[in-house]
């Protein structure tokens, strides 16, 4: 792979025009060379900064860059969100950051067939607000409500409402992928190919457009919430359920700790600390099977409680966070191995020091999508380090129980084997080679993770090697790890410190903040104030013409209101901003230029008015 | 073209914040600063911060005309209306609050003021609203509007006139020609009635000598030489003084400075008025006369006995002071004494200056109408300093609007702003009755519908002559 050379990006520039916006500022770099996930150390792994950024307006721009990145041999890197933690999206040789946030358009809805097209850019939200109207609605969507689709496409593809509708790829029509020679090609579900752009991290071709199919609108839905003795009897009652011919939109499972973590954060000892389910009905009649079938087992709360952990289900990382650094581990088992493998990674994490949270989507008769997160904080790194190790042990673990690694990105790459098995990895392997023979698509994770020199730290990260450091882990890291103690590090705290070590990066902001819609600055998205914001913390340097862009905020709180943490980011701001005040000066003019240039904005008003409801 | 005479305004914004009619309350939980508000005020009540424009300004409610239009399209329903209570306290049943507002209004900005979408009433009242003008050329003045090349004069004269003029073989006036003093409009500024500082008095003379009108002044409060051209300086109790020796002679000084001097009327008025001559024949003699049921005696005695101006009070309301009819308003007052002199073939031969209860630019034109030649104002003038005649100075309490510490250049703008505003209305009636002249307009009574003849000639025929007292009072 090569760098990008001045005249390159010259020639970028100019073939591109006012089809694509380009960036290469330094700080701009920086922010998308990370996802959400904290690996310290992967910036002396992989050449995770890119040159360039590209963000395109249209598909005709994305052809021409593909057709430059082809003949130079330039590695790009579509991005979405970058909701994963897996560094799916993570630069590993600098190269060219497809930036999709304005590929975001719905180009049809057919009513009568029910169904829509939408760019990859899209985000599940702006579909949902799109049907607002209608009375059509999305089948499944993924927790990461925000995210894109062409990312969700790329990734999992389990969600919310994968137990009735099951993977996103049922539940997708067609979609349009552009390739590296340049040809774009419509693909169908029926197609052989179809299946190979699902969940395989943008290998084989840049997604460009997906056509989904809906479903009428639910009148309501109906979540129930239900108590259990122990994980084991829940299994068996989903199991029973299921056997019992009852078909719920959605089942979830937490954990005794995720309630205990819920009561502490809304203050009241509201839900009991036991094993639950959530049970969610959008059909009367199902609804109707269901509490009858459910009237002899388990322990119903009431619906309010239930209606509230509906609720949070888009907001997954809710509890995460609160002055300290998430780490979280997602993988499929199957439902008789559900039991099995809660048990022994609660004995596991006790050796670690540390409390995990169990969640759990059920995505079908046989299989559980579970996320085990628990907290660490980045700023006490020994520890942190030490607990970054348990998340691949927890993974090994459930390859031993039959499962499955949700996403590979750079960090599961030694887990391919588990993912696939070895005939779908020769094809995989051959088509690779077939549609990019130059590798310019996400080169160095995935399949392999090749790194900075000479691959010789990526051994590391080979399959066979990697086994070997699993089972050393829980040896050594233990004897590391510290438990976290939070008194301290939360005492003392600003409303500035604590937010930005409490956000979980989760992006919800990005797409309620009118100032980033209107700029398309990436400087002006609030997640990455708030990296900013980590850097003076940290007391790095920060650039004048960074700072500045800080201030073009209109604090409207819009991002306050969609955030996971519920951090109090209109307190950050004004605090942030009097910090950068201290040391660069108001640009006054600028934050003029920026009122006015919003209050002229179209996009602005309708973005402003969709809001009221 | 000549030059017109033209009142330069400026923008004198109040020192204290007016009490607006309604009250805009933004949530500030809600608010999203999105700027809205700002773009679709009209009237400038919602503003960005000038520090910081990324967040709202307090909302300046007394701007407000409770158009509703932020309340409609504030996408977030932060922001409520509701109407003022302290707005509603304001002034007394004659001094209403919507008096106020018009004021605060016009002194701060100079211009008309519009009242938003329709008129709303009252079509009829008490007081001047019991009497509307006939304007059937309306469509002239708007051809190009006041100020355009229309001359308009709302000159006015005070002195005495005479009927007829004699001239010799030559052609040259031999009858003697009194005195005579013209001032740009139909307003002089009366002696204030309360609120009486050095600051105020000083703000007041620069407006009226910018303005080149009069100031009434009692001299023991306050006089300053150098506005002595508009200086009208009140004498009282000079009779009392009167058979001392050299009683007028502490008053010398100021009669010869002063182009008009008043006194007030008692039985040795006439003796007073030939000192005052004696002393300076150039000095108009203005007699300040409470109107009351003897009023049209004096009237008729002064003007037989040649005097210039004669000034005649009402109260503060309008009301005539010494009468059993205490209703009796200043309107009527007027009408009968003009209408008297008319009769006795001399209303043309003396000045008659009206005073009490002009409250609106729209009165002076109605007090003209009925037969006043000029008009004296008093309570506006405080009003345009922002008093809010809350009263509390009668009882020694702290203003609230702190007059006496105004700064007179300002209070000046602000009298001359409003002054401004009051010409210009008068401009516009008399552009919609087809008047150059506002002298035309002095007792042009065939002009003025008054609600008492529209009630006699709709009802009479149904109830007989006299039957419609009974509904009198119901407007």
């Amino acid at each position: 792979m090569r760098g990008i050379s001045k005249a390159l990006k010259i020639k970028l520039e100019v073939l591109l025009g006012n089809d694509a916006k380009l960036s290469d500022g330094a700080f701009e770099r920086e922010l998308y060379s990370m996802d959400i996930g904290v690996i310290p150390f992967s910036r002396l792994l992989f050449k995770t900064l890119p040159d360039l950024i590209i963000r395109p307006k249209n598909i005709e721009a994305l052809k021409k860059i593909i057709k430059v990145a082809d003949e130079e041999q330039i590695a790009l890197f579509p991005r979405g969100l970058g909701s994963s933690g897996l560094g799916g999206v993570i630069p590993t040789v600098g190269g060219i950051v497809l930036d999709f946030s304005s590929l975001n358009e719905i180009d049809e809805l057919d009513r009568e067939n029910r169904m829509i097209t939408v760019q990859a850019g899209a985000r599940w939200s702006d579909i949902e607000k799109f049907l607002r109207t209608e009375e059509l609605a999305m089948r499944a969507y993924p927790s990461s409500f925000f995210s894109t689709v062409g990312g969700w496409i790329a990734t999992g593809g389990y969600g919310i409402g994968s137990f009735k509708f099951g993977h996103l790829q049922s539940q997708i029509e067609a979609i349009e992928v552009l390739f590296p020679s340049g040809e774009v090609k419509s693909i169908k579900q029926d197609d052989e190919a179809f299946s190979r752009f699902f969940g395989t991290e943008g290998q084989f071709g840049i997604i460009l457009t997906a056509t989904l199919r809906l479903r009428t609108k639910p009148i309501k839905s109906m979540p129930h919430l239900i108590y259990f003795e122990c994980v084991e009897a829940v299994v068996t009652f989903i199991k029973d359920m299921i056997n019992a011919g009852i078909e719920p939109y959605h089942i979830k499972y937490v954990d005794s700790a995720y309630l205990e973590k819920t009561n502490k954060l809304l203050e009241e000892k509201l839900f009991r600390e036991r094993d639950a389910i959530v049970v969610t009905f959008e059909d009367a009649a199902e609804d109707q099977k269901f509490l009858s079938f459910a009237a002899k087992q388990g322990i119903h709360a009431d619906e309010y409680l239930a209606r509230y952990l509906w609720h949070e289900r888009l907001f997954s990382m809710k509890r995460k966070g609160h002055g300290s650094t998430p780490l979280a581990c997602e993988i499929i088992l199957p439902l008789e191995n559900f039991a099995p493998y809660l048990n022994r990674i609660s004995q596991m994490a006790a050796r670690f020091k540390v409390r995990l949270n169990v969640e759990s989507h059920i995505i079908g008769k046989d299989d559980a999508l579970v996320l085990v997160h628990y907290d660490s904080d980045v700023r006490e790194l020994r520890t942190y380090l030490a607990h970054l190790t348990l998340i691949p042990l927890l993974t090994r673990l459930g390859t031993t129980f039959r499962g499955t690694p949700y996403g590979l990105g750079i960090w599961n790459a030694p887990f391919i084997h588990d993912k696939f098995d070895r005939q779908m990895l020769r094809c995989y392997k051959a088509y690779k080679h077939e549609v990019d023979p130059h590798n310019i698509l996400n080169p160095g994770k995935f399949f392999a993770a090749r790194t900075k020199w000479a691959n010789i730290p990526g051994m590391l990260l080979n399959p066979a090697v990697f086994r070997l450091i699993t089972r050393m882990v829980p040896v050594f890291s233990p004897i590391i790890a510290q438990p976290i103690l939070k008194e301290k590090s939360t005492k003392d705290e600003t409303a500035l410190e604590k937010t930005v070590y409490s956000c979980v990066k989760c992006g919800n902001c990005a797409a309620n903040c009118p100032a980033y819609l209107v700029t398309q600055d990436e400087l002006l998205n609030p997640k990455n104030k708030l990296y900013l914001a980590k850097k003076l913390l940290e007391e790095e340097e920060i650039a004048k013409i960074d700072a500045e862009k800080v201030f073009l905020c209109l604090h409207c709180g819009m991002c306050r209101d969609v955030c996971q943490n519920d951090l109090d980011l209109l307190t950050a701001w004004s605090e942030l901003e009097k910090r950068l005040e201290d040391r660069f000066g108001k640009p006054e003019k600028a934050i003029r230029n920026f009122v006015s240039a919003m209050e002229e904005s179209e996009d602005y008003w309708r973005f402003i008015y969709a809001q009221k409801v | 073209m000549p030059k017109k005479y033209s009142i330069e305004r400026v923008l004198a914004p109040s020192r204290f914040p007016p009490v607006g009619k309604f009250v805009i309350e933004r949530n500030e939980k809600e608010c999203i600063h999105c700027g809205r508000c700002t773009l679709v005020c009209l009237y400038g009540v919602h503003k960005r911060r000038e520090d910081d424009p990324r967040f709202m300004s307090e909302p300046v409610n007394h701007l407000c005309k409770g158009c509703f239009r932020c309340i409609q399209e504030c996408p977030q329903e932060a922001l409520t209306i509701k109407n003022n209570d302290n707005y509603l306290l304001l002034g007394d049943s004659y001094w209403s609050p919507e008096i106020f507002s018009k004021i605060w209004y016009q002194a701060e900005t100079g211009s008309i003021p519009v009242s938003g979408a329709g008129y709303t009433g009252p079509f009829s009242g008490e007081g001047f609203d019991s009497m509307w003008t006939d304007m059937s050329e309306i469509v002239r003045p708007t051809r190009d509007g006041i100020h355009g090349r229309e001359y308009i004069s709302t000159s006015v004269d005070f002195g005495r006139k005479v009927p007829i003029l004699t001239f010799d073989t030559k052609g040259k006036i031999i009858s003697p020609l009194p005195q005579i003093c013209s001032i740009p409009m139909p307003i002089i500024f009366d002696v204030i009635p309360f609120g009486y500082s050095k600051n105020i008095y000083e703000a007041l003379a620069k407006a009226a000598s910018f303005l080149g009108t009069f100031m009434l002044i009692d001299p023991a409060e306050w006089f300053n030489s150098k506005y002595r051209a508009s200086l009208v300086p009140l004498l009282t109790d000079l009779s009392k003084n009167w058979n001392q020796k050299f009683g007028l002679l502490e008053f010398e000084g100021l009669i010869k400075k002063c182009k008009m001097v008043e006194v007030a009327y008692d039985r040795e008025v006439l003796k007073v008025i030939e000192e005052i001559k004696k002393i300076s024949t150039e000095t108009i003699i203005s007699v300040r006369v409470s109107f009351g049921d003897t009023t049209t005696k004096i009237v008729e005695e002064l003007a037989f006995a040649g005097a210039e101006v004669i000034h005649l009070c009402a109260d503060i309301n309008g009301k005539v002071i010494d009468s059993f009819d205490e209703q009796r308003f200043v309107k009527d007052a007027i009408l009968d004494t003009h209408k008297l002199l008319v009769d006795h073939k001399i209303r043309d031969e003396v000045t008659l200056m009206l005073s009490g209860g002009i409250a609106m630019a729209e009165h002076v034109a109605k007090a003209i109408i009925c037969g006043a030649d000029v008009t004296a104002i008093d309570l506006p003038l405080l009003i345009a300093l922002e008093c809010r005649y809350c009263k509390r100075c009668h009882d020694g309490l702290s203003c609230p609007v702190e007059l006496k510490a105004l700064n007179p250049d300002y209070g000046a703008q602000r009298i001359i702003n409003l002054m401004g505003a009051w010409r210009d209305q008068l401009l516009e009636v008399l552009g919609a009755m087809g008047l150059r002249d506002v002298r035309r307009l002095r007792g042009e009574v065939g002009r003025a519908i008054l609600y008492e003849d529209v009630q006699h000639e709709t009802f009479d025929t149904i109830f007989g002559e006299g039957g419609t007292h009974n509904i009198k009072s119901s407007y």
